[in-house]
């Protein structure tokens, strides 16, 4: 089947009635938590996991995808609003969209965020389709050396894009892979770091481990600072653009989802880099650059375009190689691995309905956010109304509710509440700990991948240098940690603007 | 703790070191035809020591954020509340049941967001009152119902 045919099927299965039901409880869920300051994507998802225990593969990733993508439209809506960006995504846009309202044009700001988020969307949609393809074909040439090298450049590039030290970060990604070979070794059927604790046999589950240092410590953090929120407007209309603001953002929109879907595809970028990256670029190339921050509808176009696409491109990694590129990739690989489909190259054409329903319900998920996103800005605004005192509970008893309901057993409650003090102090400690998470997740895959190939080797640890494709991969790591070591990271001045 | 990443450092540098020795010892590590269970640790471990040494070195020796490392933010008490409040929680959990544990959690945090008791005790009947409906009455979800059981019986 060519492409156009498989997006066809792909829709064929998106529209089913329950994964289109699915697919705007998604988004709807994902717009409510983009709006609400204080509980971000990655927490969002790690809470609402165990609800996919209850539904099929598709159903439940078209979910989960849907509660991505919608928190990046969600955010936007208080950075406009408020000047308090929803998710850190969303930081950018603060910047003219906050200036935009001010001046009292808050309509045109949050039409052209959606309308920018919608277009950029839509075209990553099709980008995705064309490239995970291509791309899943290549990594069916990859062997296990292959797959160990690409999987400790993705834990490079992730420890490498991470927010300060690149030590901390690899230190984190190590604490990940330990933590990962606890429990039995199913090679030996030897028992590793469960020091007589009936508990761990079984090793420590992710979900906890997630919910824990997402969900627990973010909540715990924002004890210590008070959200205050003003909604600077009362009533909001116009918001559709005019032919002007059309004209001045149309190339931005461009512009910006193109810097998002290719930034958005590289392993550990994320969604916060292409953003200001966007940002940057129509600043430098407009004539009036003094003006930005002062409410240039370019500077909420171009990053609102940018994080859409770059949302959905950071699916390319997962579905064509099974590497997931940000941790809410990696949560979206556990769910998959919880029904036991394991992300491949062969992924695609094994389950063609998962891939091509979930790329097609992504745009369906576009044009349902489309249509929510305007006429549903009033609820938002209400919502940003309701005081953080009463949410964070909420937010507790549904991260211990999913944490015990796993497997009855309040151990995972306590592994939970475990890495919510852990997830607070390396907060503290100015560690990250996505790279844990990833390494978590990529851990047993790069054990066996690292025995297989000194299986087929022999053991001559050569093989990892001989094989074209492996080199170059290890090589690009090499590069990535002799650079961080001798340079300061570019990424660091970014980083640095966002906080 | 002047120097919290010091610490940090010292901490992982031994949890490297017990992870390579306990590899060693109690799981052995085979041979690179046919690698034992404690390769994978001990290599790890061994990343971990290095990373941490290096991490040490930099800390004491090279010339950069010193800054980073001598505030960390006071204010932390309500956050030490919340974790306390959530380690109890967890420990009652079983023994007195998903609603009593519940109902006294969100009682203790609204407490100490500084909402008056009779706020605090109307929007904890209504939260676990919500949750009671969602989780157990609408997903049937097997949560403990502690000392409560006895009226079941």
């Amino acid at each position: 089947m060519d492409t156009f045919s498989n997006i066809i099927y792909g829709f064929s299965v998106a529209l089913q009635p329950t994964n289109l039901l699915f697919c705007f409880i998604g988004v709807f869920l994902g717009t409510l938590i983009g709006v609400l300051p204080g509980i971000g994507p990655v927490g969002a998802l790690s809470i609402l996991l165990p609800i996919t225990y209850y539904l099929n593969p598709v159903t439940s990733i078209i979910m989960m995808a849907g509660i991505f993508i919608g928190t990046q439209y969600g955010g936007s809506t208080t950075s406009i609003l408020v000047n308090i960006p929803g998710e850190a995504s969303s930081v950018a846009t603060c910047f003219d969209g906050y200036a935009m309202c001010r001046k009292g044009r808050a309509g045109p700001a949050l039409g052209i965020s959606a309308f920018g988020s919608f277009i950029a969307g839509t075209l990553s949609v099709f980008g995705l389709a064309v490239f995970s393809s291509a791309l899943a074909r290549f990594g069916l040439r990859f062997g296990p050396p292959e797959f160990f090298s690409l999987m400790i450049l993705a834990l490079t590039m992730v420890s490498y894009l991470a927010r300060g030290s690149m030590i901390k970060a690899l230190i984190m990604a190590a604490w990940g892979l330990l933590l990962s070979s606890v429990g039995k070794d199913l090679v030996t059927g030897k028992d590793r770091f469960v020091f007589g604790i009936p508990f761990f046999l079984d090793g420590i589950n992710l979900i906890p481990i997630l919910m824990g240092l997402f969900g627990i410590s973010e909540v715990v953090s924002n004890m210590e600072v008070s959200i205050k929120r003003e909604v600077f407007v009362k009533r909001i209309g116009g918001l559709f653009p005019d032919a002007r603001d059309w004209k001045d953002s149309i190339g931005a929109i461009f512009r910006g989802g193109f810097v998002g879907f290719f930034l958005g595809a590289v392993p550990g970028v994320g969604t916060i880099i292409p953003t200001f990256l966007a940002y940057g670029i129509e600043k430098k190339i407009s004539k009036t650059p003094e003006r930005f921050g002062e409410g240039m509808i370019q500077g909420v176009a171009a990053p609102e375009a940018a994080n859409n696409a770059a949302a959905q491109a950071s699916f390319i990694p997962l579905f064509s190689l099974g590497i997931p590129s940000t941790a809410v990739m990696a949560i979206l690989m556990s769910a998959l691995m919880i029904h036991g489909l394991q992300p491949s190259p062969l992924m695609i054409q094994n389950n063609p309905d998962l891939f091509w329903g979930v790329v097609s319900s992504m745009y369906i998920g576009n044009v349902m956010l489309l249509i929510l996103n305007l006429p549903l800005i009033p609820l938002w605004v209400q919502i940003l109304r309701v005081p953080y005192s009463l949410l964070f509970p909420l937010i507790l008893i549904f991260s211990t509710v999913g944490s015990y309901a796993i497997r009855n057993n309040v151990g995972d409650l306590i592994v939970m509440i475990a890495f919510g003090f852990i997830g607070y102090l390396i907060k503290k400690l100015k560690f990250e700990p996505a790279p844990l998470i990833l390494a978590f997740i990529l851990g047993p895959l790069i054990e066996v991948a690292f025995r297989q190939s000194l299986t087929i080797s022999r053991g001559n640890l050569a093989i990892f240098l001989t094989r074209p494709m492996s080199l170059i991969l290890l090589t690009i790591t090499i590069i990535l940690l002799g650079s961080s070591l001798l340079f300061k990271r570019k990424i660091d001045v970014i980083k640095d603007h966002e906080e | 703790m002047r120097f919290p990443d010091l610490w940090t450092s010292f901490f992982c540098l031994a949890t490297g070191i017990f992870v390579c020795v306990f590899s060693y010892t109690n799981l052995g590590l085979g041979h690179l035809y046919n690698p034992g269970s404690g390769l994978f640790p001990f290599v790890t471990g061994s990343v971990m020591g290095v990373l941490s040494i290096f991490l040490i070195w930099k800390t004491l020796f090279l010339k950069g954020k010193r800054g980073e490392n001598k505030k960390i933010k006071h204010g932390y008490s309500k956050a030490a509340f919340v974790m306390i409040s959530l380690l109890c929680y967890g420990l009652l959990f079983d023994p007195i049941g998903f609603d009593l544990s519940t109902f006294m959690l969100v009682l203790f945090l609204l407490k100490i967001s500084a909402y008056s008791w009779k706020k605090a005790i109307f929007w904890s009947v209504i939260i676990v009152g919500a949750s009671h409906i969602t989780f157990q009455s609408l997903l049937e979800l097997n949560l403990p119902i502690g000392f409560l059981k006895m009226l079941h019986m």
